[in-house]
């Protein structure tokens, strides 16, 4: 058997054999007493063989060998006795050792068969029943092991089952949330969608906004035009998908438009530049707006000042004509009176004279004022400043100061002017104008100085600016008038009482003056010590 | 021989202060009261100046120099502009004309009407 079975386990290192236990156990109980009782027998036939065998044998020796045969009798029938007892104990030892080991199988297996793993069954010999009891033993071993598996994988599936409950769960709350997302998503793209649609329409309205102005707009992209409105097309007289993409000199090809392009040519890559031009066949007048929207494009805007050139103009007319009107009769005053005071018509009176004087003099504030109340207007028409030239100020301060020489000197006045210690450049102005600011200036300084009095003009300048500054030692302005200074019709209440002549307008035209130059006006003053007029004029214009 | 000018204004009283001024200073005077009379009267005296108004009935003074301006004979007559208004737009618009000088007549008077007239042409 042994040797069948290759791999058959080496249990035990010595084994036995349940066979030669029988064996042996059955040599003890049959043959073993049976081959010592007739060794006994023969031992105790021996003597009676002995005198069997002998002739004379006397009557004592054949009572001899009967008492003999008894004892033989005896001997065997004890040696069975005692052989009975040792067979009948040899075999309980012997049934009760396979009967115990394999009841001890058999409760093992009971135990098995209720459930409980956890049996061992104590090896007690090394036979057959050993080995079966070390296979039950390594059965039920492999049985707890698998059962041990089980369990764990039991509790790993349940973990497992409960993991994946979980993630159901999660699932289904990730789920929830996904659906979630899902509706926030599609609320997104509605907005989206609306936004879209709201863009759309914006665009649409801006599209039509631009299509429906009046001005003229074209887009400029590195001197090709991109977008053109009906109004430019109509006021260009070309089409747009004539020129779209194209260069801005196919406008050349436009007789009409060489002005225009001369002047994009010109100012393209400029900031904010606007010109008027104008536009032949019909005559209109365009004031053509060139602005940078983004790098490399650039909106032309072209507004039709046509009317507005026109009302301009009518303005202009009007004024003049209003002054032609008002100025021809107190021309026509001016010179009869000076003429008659000149003595060109004849002598008068030393009284004549006086009240003809006095009478001049009137009418001469009526012209100021007229002049005053025209530059007013033309101040509010936009375009004060006229014809710019190069002039020295100095000339100006210096011919204004010049004029008013003998009024100081009949009002006991010190009239001074402190001359810049190097000489100003020649700076552009409208000549006529800041005449005017400066003499304004230097006359309020005067006629608000009673007699005695001091007036300094001086003029200093740097690298930047021209500082011109006119200081008198007169009445001053009130502190709680100074903000109205420059206001127009305004005069000073202390002024009023003094001398009651003066529109109130000269402080106003001198402040406009200044600052159509690109200058600034200011004043220090305290009543009854004096003012002092400032103003600068920047050296370069911007 | 009188130098001879001719004012060409249509208010009366600038007329005959003019004249009576510009007479004692030894000018013949012709008066035109419009552009147009200026215009017959020019061709017909030929004068040494004129003294020219703006705003007049009819014809004013920019039309009455656009015109001489096509004349050969009349464009090398000096002219004096006496205007009312002192608006540059007209002062320059004078000078395109070929106005020699012109005056306001708020800011001047005779006296000064006369020194202007002898710088251009003398006594």
């Amino acid at each position: 058997m042994a040797k069948k079975n290759p791999n058959k386990e080496v249990i035990f290192e010595k084994r036995t054999s349940v066979f030669f236990k029988i064996l042996i156990g059955l040599l003890f109980l049959a043959i073993f007493p049976i081959s010592f009782s007739v060794f006994l027998t023969i031992l105790s036939y021996r003597d009676f063989i002995f005198k069997s065998l002998l002739p004379d044998l006397p009557p004592e020796r054949i009572q001899d060998a009967l008492v003999i045969e008894q004892n033989i009798e005896i001997q065997a029938g004890l040696i069975l006795f005692l052989s009975g007892i040792f067979a009948l104990f040899l075999g309980l030892l012997i049934s009760r050792h396979f009967s115990q080991a394999i009841g001890r199988i058999s409760d093992g297996l009971k135990k098995v068969m209720a459930g409980n793993l956890d049996v061992k069954i104590k090896i007690t010999s090394r036979d057959e029943i050993g080995e079966a009891t070390y296979f039950f033993n390594k059965v039920v071993e492999n049985l707890r092991e698998s059962q041990l598996k089980l369990t764990t994988r039991e509790k790993e599936l349940r973990e497992k089952t409960f993991e994946l409950a979980g993630k159901v769960k999660a699932l289904e709350i990730s789920g929830k949330e996904t659906e979630k997302a899902r509706l926030a998503a599609l609320n997104i793209l509605e907005d989206i969608e609306t936004a879209r649609t709201e863009l759309k329409r914006e665009k649409g309205r801006i599209e039509k906004i631009i299509l429906s102005l009046v001005d003229g707009l074209l887009v400029l992209q590195d001197n090709e035009i991109l977008l053109l409105n009906p109004s430019a097309e109509e006021i260009l007289r070309i089409k747009g998908e004539e020129i779209f993409g194209k260069s801005l000199d196919l406008l050349l090809q436009y007789p009409n438009l060489k002005i225009l392009y001369q002047f994009l040519k010109k100012n393209i890559k400029k900031p904010i530049v606007r010109e008027e031009l104008v536009f032949k066949k019909p005559e209109r007048t365009f004031q053509i707006t060139l602005i940078p929207i983004i790098k490399g494009q650039d909106l032309v805007v072209l507004h039709d000042v046509t009317r507005e050139k026109l009302i301009e103009q009518m303005k202009t007319e009007f004024v003049s004509l209003s002054a032609h009107q008002l100025r021809t009769p107190l021309s026509a005053i001016k010179w009869t009176l000076r003429m008659i005071l000149d003595g060109d018509l004849g002598k008068i009176t030393k009284e004549q004279r006086d009240f003809l004087q006095k009478t001049y003099l009137s009418n001469e504030r009526m012209i100021d004022l007229i002049n005053n109340l025209l530059n007013v207007a033309r101040i509010e028409e936009g375009r004060y400043l006229y014809k710019l030239s190069l002039y020295r100020i100095e000339d100006i301060v210096q011919s204004v100061i010049n004029s008013y020489k003998e009024e100081t000197k009949r009002r006991k006045i010190s009239l001074g002017f402190r001359k810049p210690k190097e000489k100003i450049p020649k700076l552009k102005m409208d000549v006529e104008k800041m005449n005017l600011a400066i003499q304004n200036l230097i006359d309020n300084a005067i006629r608000y100085t009673p007699s005695g009095g001091e007036v300094t003009v001086s003029l200093e300048s740097d690298k930047k600016e021209i500082e011109f500054e006119v200081k008198d030692s007169g009445v001053g302005i009130p502190q709680n008038q100074q903000e109205r200074v420059f206001s127009r019709f305004f005069r000073g209440a202390n002024v009023m009482r003094m001398e009651t002549e003066g529109a109130g307008l000269g402080l106003f035209i001198t402040r406009n003056i200044i600052e159509a130059h690109g200058g600034k006006i200011w004043f220090e003053s305290k009543e009854n010590k004096g003012t002092t007029f400032y103003f600068t004029l920047p050296l370069k214009r911007t | 021989m009188a130098k001879k000018i001719l004012l060409v204004e249509d208010e009366q009283l600038m007329i005959d202060l003019l004249k009576r001024k510009l007479t004692q200073e030894g000018y013949e005077i012709s008066v035109a009261k419009d552009g147009i009379e200026g215009l017959e009267k020019m061709r017909e005296i030929k004068p040494d100046l004129i003294l020219l108004d703006i705003v007049m009935p009819r014809m004013g003074g920019f039309e009455v120099m656009e015109e001489m301006i096509k004349e050969e004979e009349l464009k090398k007559i000096p002219v004096i502009v006496i205007s009312n208004s002192g608006q540059p737009v007209e002062l320059d618009r004078a000078k395109q004309l070929g106005a020699k000088d012109w005056l306001i007549k708020t800011d001047f008077d005779p006296q000064e009407v006369v020194e202007k007239v002898v710088k251009q042409i003398g006594r």
